[in-house]
């Protein structure tokens, strides 16, 4: 079911209870765990927050909770899944989802009363009617458990009269355009709009909202972005809403005092990756737009760059000098000059809006920066760290106080750039990204020095559409646009078992993504051992001796 | 020098600002014995110039040294008792931060003496704080002024269940945050459970 | 906002409360003696003749607060509110006696002696008897650790007495109209002040201690 109404079915009825919040490991979870903290505090309800990457986390979190609590909300998790199937919770039990994982499963749309989900699916997405899905068992079956689900139950037959043949032929179109519909309506897995700005909307309704709470939606919208999860067209619209709203609380604060005063202000940005914290020519070099555009792995792209900042009228010695360090006049002119020569090096749309913090004087980083630093704590941390403690220091990095802290992280996404940009080189040169017919794939070797930082989720779904965009600008088949891709990355050595990620072909504008029920249909053809248990179905993890099969299966199934 | 040593003892209190150092039971000694060399010295110069009370005292050849003896006994006795004096505040301090049972680490630093005071002083504290109104204040708690009600803290150790008083149980493991009323955490943030996010 | 809330608070406890009670004061009144009494004793130097007698009063409120509070529901907005407020006043009872014993302990042969010289003269105690006791035992384990530190040449010993320095200056406030305080600086010209009520001044502690201890004056 849904909540119809936020205050009352949801904020209110919480007060004075304690709650239980499994928050999804990426940062558009963060943005609305964060903003929902502050919802709760001022509300005096009592929470534990636990981190969930996989279902196999959130099992073991309800089950070592349960006892305890009663009211659970799930962040960017639980949604795509039957939770009273998979959870078996007591009747008591209420689950608050808020997922922007999508297809969101029909159980929980028409669970009555246990599972109460904050967002209703989007327009254009074909939720199947509830009568076209379920049928009173009793009905049709004659069968005393009327609460399971009505898949294969036609084993027991009795006699078969004339009418028994009616209803069963009846039975069976019914069957048959009940799979239909639940095929249609879960056959792509996609993003819907981010969590945080649900919640940030939330937070405005209940007129609870600030420019912090702002920021976090601003930062969960980019991310969306960065990571090709939702179309361009969407991220405009958002980002026009959040910028309404980022008018009307800078009109509202009286607070004008430079040093203390919080601004976010409306500006356009670079598709350079954190080039403000950077040397111009590393931007240019290591960031996947420009280095794509303009091949950068070959050697005639390093040419081309130092042709750009040649006629850009940038000295090379002051390229290679921190942003902040360059002259000023060339730093001030960087963004128009860049702008004005992007037709001329194939750079058209280099630039896109988007937002500043500026907190003082010290404190001035842009939307894209906190993803990067972000995802460079999530994922590319050292490998003792656990998830948790990472959870942490990327909730401290979004508050305003731990500069230090973002620094750190911005160093480090650096090096996730560079070694992305390197990887993708690498296999271009060596010529590993092979073509399976209806797919090309490409595999990360055991031996590969960055594979433990590639077999984190996002970092992996950066490589591939980095690996895809270069392999098609590079290729010489016309269909090569057409081709989706696939990556395997060693997950754990130990066990052998390998991650694998799908994306969509270049061709496609949509970011919708056919790869989940693939995986699922060829792990069940050949029958090998299968954990698709991430939320994203994108994802799967299989062991890397089935991989060869597995390949062979997705191919015989694509074509 | 006379009273270098017991000045080393007083710096290296000194130099370690939080925690205890060691009981540096060689160094103590050593004071000790010098203190008692010195005193011995004292009192047979002290003997001599009484003796010789025909010349003026203060004319006496001896004097100057008896003066600096006995100069020297009373700094070294100073330093040694600063040294001990400070380390019991510090321990006093401790009592108000860890409660009646001390970290292991922190008690293998200190002498038989020193665990003797600190229970003795943990006794007298709790007897004190039990006579205080009908059944007793923990003063201990509300070391700060109350800012909000309930704060957020974040677990540092797999802790097990934690029952709250109003009967609600959590399970506190480690790196999980939780809101919670302040009152309840403030033991298990100064037992180091806790670590209170501002 | 204190005063208010816990006023409409307590009515109804006070109401049953004040029949026992044989001290007819109200809650608010205990409170702002309490914050008072606890002021002064932060910002005196030296300790203070103690006020167990309003810190128990308090006590005794807390507790009936306490269970009062526990009838509420936990939704209730209210609920909050008095919850702080019960924290708040521990705070401040702790604090104080917390901030008692910090001063036994540092100046405590000095604390013991100048008691012993006011049992002699027939005047009251500073220190409550559970303190005394206190500072009885914790002057006893002080000298205990000295003395076998000292083991091995005993007679030799002699400690030092730390004493407040009570001529350190304190703002206080004063509450009545005083004249004539003399300002003892040590000259042998002294000169003299009057304080209007609510009179701010920063001035040697040791010229008006007596003013802090008979409640004419109060620290800020």
């Amino acid at each position: 079911m849904f909540v119809e109404d936020f205050k009352t079915d949801f904020y209110e009825f919480l007060a004075g209870k304690r709650v239980f919040l499994m928050v999804h490991y990426d940062i558009d979870s963060i943005c609305a765990c964060k903003i929902l903290q502050s919802l709760l505090k001022y509300r005096n309800i009592l929470y534990t927050v636990a981190v969930i990457q996989r279902l196999e986390d959130l099992k073991r979190a309800y089950v070592e909770n349960c006892e305890d609590v009663q009211y659970f909300i799930l962040l960017n998790c639980g949604g795509t899944i039957d939770i009273v199937e998979e959870l078996e919770p007591e009747e008591e039990k209420v689950f608050f989802i808020l997922d922007s994982h999508r297809p969101i499963d029909v159980c929980n749309i028409y669970s009555t009363d246990q599972v109460r989900l904050l967002t209703r699916p989007e327009e254009d997405a074909l939720v199947p009617e509830f009568n076209d899905i379920f049928r009173d068992q009793s009905e049709s079956e004659n069968e005393s458990d009327s609460d399971s689900d009505n898949e294969g139950r036609a084993s027991k037959r009795r006699r078969l009269g004339e009418e028994a043949i009616l209803k069963r032929r009846e039975n069976r179109l019914w069957e048959e355009n009940r799979n239909k519909l639940l095929f249609e309506y879960s056959q792509f897995t996609y993003y819907a709009r981010a969590s945080a700005i649900f919640m940030f909307e939330y937070a405005w309704k209940l007129n609870k909202e600030d420019k912090d709470l702002l920021w976090l939606a601003i930062i969960a919208l980019t991310e969306q972005l960065i990571f090709g999860k939702i179309e361009h067209t969407q991220y405009i619209l958002e980002m026009e809403a959040l910028r309404a709203h980022c008018t009307r609380l800078q009109h509202k604060s009286n607070d004008t005092d430079v040093l203390t005063s919080l601004k976010i202000l409306f500006e356009k940005d670079l598709r350079l990756t954190l080039y403000r914290h950077w040397t111009v020519e590393h931007s240019l070099k290591y960031s996947m737009f420009t280095a794509i555009r303009m091949k950068l792995w070959t050697l005639k792209g390093d040419k081309k760059i130092h042709e750009l900042l040649a006629d850009m009228g940038l000295p090379l010695a002051q390229s290679r000098q921190h942003f902040k360090s360059m002259d000023l006049q060339l730093r001030k002119e960087f963004h128009s000059s860049l702008e004005k020569l992007s037709e001329k090096y194939g750079l058209q749309d280099i630039e896109f809006t988007s937002f500043i913090l500026q907190y003082g004087y010290q404190h001035k980083y842009c939307a894209s920066d906190i993803v990067f630093a972000l995802i460079a704590i999530l994922e590319a941390s050292p490998r003792d760290k656990k998830p948790e403690e990472l959870f942490n220091l990327a909730l401290d990095c979004l508050s305003r106080n731990k500069k230090e802290i973002i620094d750190n992280a911005i160093e480090k996404a650096k090096i996730v750039a560079k070694s992305l940009f390197k990887t993708v080189q690498n296999a271009l040169d060596m010529k590993q990204i092979i073509n399976a017919g209806p797919f090309v794939y490409y595999i990360v070797q055991e031996g590969c020095l960055d594979w433990y930082m590639f077999s984190h989720q996002h970092i992996l779904l950066l490589l591939s559409q980095f690996v895809l965009k270069a392999y098609v600008s590079m290729s010489r088949n016309k269909k090569a646009s057409t081709l989706p891709l696939i990556i395997s990355v060693p997950k754990n050595i130990e066990n052998g078992t390998c991650i694998l990620i799908g994306i969509p072909p270049v061709c496609e504008t949509s970011p919708r993504n056919f790869f989940g029920k693939a995986f699922e249909q060829a792990a069940e053809k050949m029958n090998c051992e299968a954990n698709c248990d991430y939320f994203d179905t994108s994802y799967i993890e299989i062991y890397s001796k089935d991989r060869t099969r597995f390949f062979d299966a997705l191919a015989a199934l694509l074509n | 020098m006379f009273a270098e040593k017991a000045c080393s003892l007083i710096k290296e209190l000194s130099r370690c600002e939080e925690g205890l150092p060691p009981y540096n039971i060689e160094l103590v000694k050593e004071v000790c014995t010098e203190i008692k060399q010195l005193h011995e010295q004292n009192k047979e110069d002290g003997a001599i110039v009484a003796n010789e009370s025909e010349i003026a005292g203060n004319v006496n050849p001896l004097y100057p040294t008896l003066r600096i003896g006995s100069a020297a006994v009373k700094r070294n006795i100073r330093c040694l008792l600063a040294y001990h004096y400070n380390r019991l505040r510090t321990l006093r301090t401790m009592r108000w931060q860890f409660g009646s049972i001390l970290p292991p680490d922190i008690k293998t630093n200190l002498s038989s003496d020193e665990i003797d005071w600190f229970s003795k002083y943990s006794s007298c504290l709790g007897k004190y704080m039990r006579s205080i109104g009908e059944d007793g204040l923990n003063l201990c708690l509300d070391l700060r002024p109350p800012k909000s009600l309930y704060i957020e803290v974040k677990c540092l150790i797999d802790y097990g269940k934690f029952e709250l008083s109003d009967g609600t149980v959590l399970l506190l493991k480690k790196d999980s945050r939780h809101y919670l009323p302040r009152s309840e955490c403030e033991e298990l943030i100064t037992q180091g459970v806790f670590h209170h996010i501002v | 906002m204190d005063e208010i809330d816990i006023e409409s608070a307590l009515n109804e406890i006070e109401n049953e409360s004040d029949d026992e009670d044989e001290v007819q004061i109200s809650l608010p009144e205990i409170i702002q003696l309490m914050e008072e009494t606890w002021l002064n004793e932060k910002f005196s130097p030296e300790i203070l003749p103690n006020k167990m007698e309003i810190v128990e009063l308090l006590l005794d409120q807390i507790t009936t607060l306490e269970t009062n509070l526990k009838k509420l529901n936990n939704s209730d907005f209210k609920k909050g509110l008095y919850q702080m407020e019960v924290d708040r006043l521990r705070f401040l009872i702790s604090s104080y006696l917390r901030k008692r014993l910090e001063k036994i302990e540092i100046f405590c042969t000095a604390i013991l002696e100048q008691e012993k010289l006011r049992s002699q003269q027939g005047k009251d105690n500073y220190l409550s008897q559970n303190e005394l006791q206190f500072a009885q035992e914790y002057d006893q384990s002080i000298k205990d650790n000295f003395e076998s530190v000292m083991r091995f040449c005993p007679g030799i010993i002699e400690t030092q007495i730390i004493s407040p320095n009570i001529h350190s200056m304190v703002f206080l406030k004063s509450k009545e109209n005083i004249d004539g305080i003399v300002i003892d600086d040590g000259n042998d010209d002294n000169d003299l002040i009057d304080l209007t009520t609510g009179a701010q001044v920063l001035i040697g502690y040791k010229s008006i201690s007596n003013l802090v201890k008979n409640g004419d004056v109060h620290l800020i």
